[in-house]
């Protein structure tokens, strides 16, 4: 019994390890990791720690999470080339992203968006990190939180509470674009460097004050929405 | 890579082959509704096969495996309860009380920490915690397999199911962990209304438009606030929480694997499915009720240090300080958690005790 699992495996094993090999003789793609980064006040975000927003209010974060998806590089011919099953989940400080089988070529530009674009967000197939019993779940008909951050603030005014800002939808599906110039070659690995800035979760477009502010639920959170779609990543 | 494995589970569940011996191994087909997570963490070196499973079974209700031969897994896991029993702690051998509720295990294919105190990462460690607790089982794992090794019959079991190295410690946490996997419930009045094959009533709807929503008073939004743990098909987000139950915590909970104060009274957020049949509720089954269970969330709160922020920032009036949901409401939730009372779960006869066949 053991022994034909151990052939099974074998055969498997040797199987692809073919396949392997007659991929290396034409290489034809390499490899883009994105390393991404949370931070805040220009360092590294530390949870439970208190920092001061644009609003003047102090806050603390408990729980940061978001879905970065459909990466896409453009080729200086102009031709695109989509990342597929490209759903990922960010729920450390800092996290990278390996894409591999990335064609050759010069690249100009990188694009992605924060969240769950809206085919993927209403069916219940589960590419890369879409889990519809993770966190970031709504209910049973699938549809995720693209965007999660919850935790405490002291207001201006001293007013103590605490925050959930729970955001999806497809409305607050945003989609940004680098400019960055990269030559993918055979065999190599390009990193691109991107920090997320909690501190842009609150200003932005839209300052929030944490006292009238500190509860968004799917549809209700488009303020904040805006400020992650303009300011929160920045490439480095 | 992943897709390698990916491949290799699909043939191990799917293809059928013979060895020399004219034995054959058969994979085991795990069947559940697509909006299931697709993922799961049966480690490689466990495939599901299906006579890996009828042992487990064999295995989960065998009484020789505590210290007296009293009591199996199966004595506070019943099906009829959705695998748990009706007691606030499970008595152990002897008559011992446990000093905890013993946990439903539905669905447990796709849970990642195991136990309310998350003490296990796997169904295989799991598996032989209970038999060697002193509360529990109370057996060593080293005199179970000297039991088990007595036995003819499970000689010829372990041999057809693991080969050559037949009876050890490792094979049966495997077995046993096999069986737990199958124990998938996903026929419940709620998934096949899902699914188009069934409907629900007004009350039930209701109470399912409360159990998702986070309540937004501002904007008239009124809510339960039980979706945000209770999440997705699985009715868990699978991670820890403080609910408010004590002050002072009793149980460290959490706290007692991590070290971590922060997790001070922290215990798993179970999965609703069948939750009707598996009171009492709580960690330390302290409330017999759903509707105690309600009233705790919309009245009682504790604000602990470290209460979880979604039940602090969850209220339905304008400031609010508690949930504030109206008895009508309360009942309503409660009528949609009925609906996930699967019965073709607690019938399945491939679920229930071989020896009462």
């Amino acid at each position: 019994m053991k022994k034909i699992i151990k052939y099974f495996v074998i055969a498997l094993v040797s199987i692809f390890a073919l396949t392997s090999c007659t991929e290396e003789d034409v290489v034809t793609d390499g490899t883009v990791v994105l390393k991404i980064s949370n931070v805040a006040d220009d360092a590294p975000l530390v949870l439970d720690k208190n920092y001061t927003n644009a609003n003047g209010d102090q806050f603390s974060i408990e729980n940061i999470k978001y879905y970065l998806s459909n990466v896409t590089l453009t080729n200086e011919d102009g031709t695109t080339y989509e990342v597929p099953d490209s759903y990922h989940l960010i729920d450390n400080i800092s996290e990278d992203i390996t894409l591999t089988d990335i064609p050759l070529g010069t690249y100009t530009d990188i694009s992605f968006s924060i969240g769950v674009d809206a085919v993927a967000n209403s069916s219940t197939a589960q590419p890369g990190d879409l889990d519809p019993s993770n966190e970031m779940a709504w209910n049973w008909d699938t549809g995720y939180k693209f965007f999660l951050l919850e935790g405490r603030y002291i207001s201006k005014s001293d007013e103590e509470g605490t925050f959930t800002f729970h955001i999806g939808k497809n409305a607050n599906y945003k989609t940004l674009k680098f400019t960055k110039t990269i030559t993918i070659e055979e065999n190599s690995t390009i990193e691109y460097n991107f920090e997320g800035d909690v501190q842009a979760v609150f200003s932005g477009p839209n300052t929030i004050n944490l006292e009238t502010t500190n509860s968004a639920h799917g549809e209700t959170g488009g303020d904040i929405a805006d400020n992650y779609a303009s300011n929160f990543f920045t490439l480095k | 890579m992943k897709h390698i494995i990916g491949l290799c589970v699909l043939c191990f569940l799917t293809i059928a082959c013979t060895d020399p011996e004219n034995e054959t191994v058969i994979g085991y087909q795990l069947e559940y509704p697509a909006y299931f997570p697709q993922k799961n963490d049966i480690p490689v070196d466990n495939l599901m096969q299906e006579d890996k499973v009828e042992l487990g079974r064999m295995l989960f209700y065998e009484k020789m495996l505590s210290a007296d031969s009293s009591l199996s897994c199966g004595s506070c896991h019943q099906q009829q309860f959705a695998f748990s029993d009706s007691a606030q702690f499970s008595k152990g051998i002897e008559g011992r009380k446990g000093d905890r509720n013993s946990m439903a295990i539905v669905n447990s294919l796709f849970e990642k920490s195991f136990f309310w105190d998350g003490r296990a990462n796997s169904l295989e460690e799991q598996a032989l915690d209970p038999i060697k607790n002193p509360l529990e089982m109370d057996l060593s794992i080293e005199e179970a397999i000297t039991r088990l090794k007595g036995s003819e019959k499970y000689q010829e079991l372990f041999t057809k199911s693991f080969g050559e190295s037949g009876i050890t410690r490792d094979n049966l946490a495997k077995a046993i962990a096999q069986f737990e996997r199958t124990l998938i419930s996903g026929t419940s009045p709620y998934d096949l209304y899902k699914q188009g094959k069934g409907s629900l009533t007004e009350q039930e709807r209701r109470g399912e438009q409360l159990f998702f929503t986070h309540p937004e008073p501002s904007v008239g939004l009124r809510g339960g606030n039980c979706g945000d743990c209770h999440s997705g098909p699985l009715t868990t987000n699978r991670l820890f929480s403080n609910n408010g139950l004590d002050i002072e915590s009793i149980d460290f909970g959490l706290e007692r694997v991590t070290g971590s104060a922060k997790d001070r009274g922290k215990f798993k957020i179970p999965t609703l499915r069948n939750i009707a049949l598996s009171a009492p509720y709580m960690h330390d089954g302290r409330f017999g009720t759903l509707k105690e269970v309600l009233d705790h969330y919309n009245e009682h709160i504790q604000q602990t240090p470290n209460l979880d922020l979604l039940i602090i920032d969850a209220t339905n009036e304008v400031n609010g300080t508690s949930l504030e949901l109206t008895e009508q409401e309360k009942e309503d939730i409660i009528a949609f958690l009925h609906t996930l009372t699967d019965k073709e779960f607690i019938e399945n006869p491939a679920f229930a005790d071989p020896n009462k066949n």
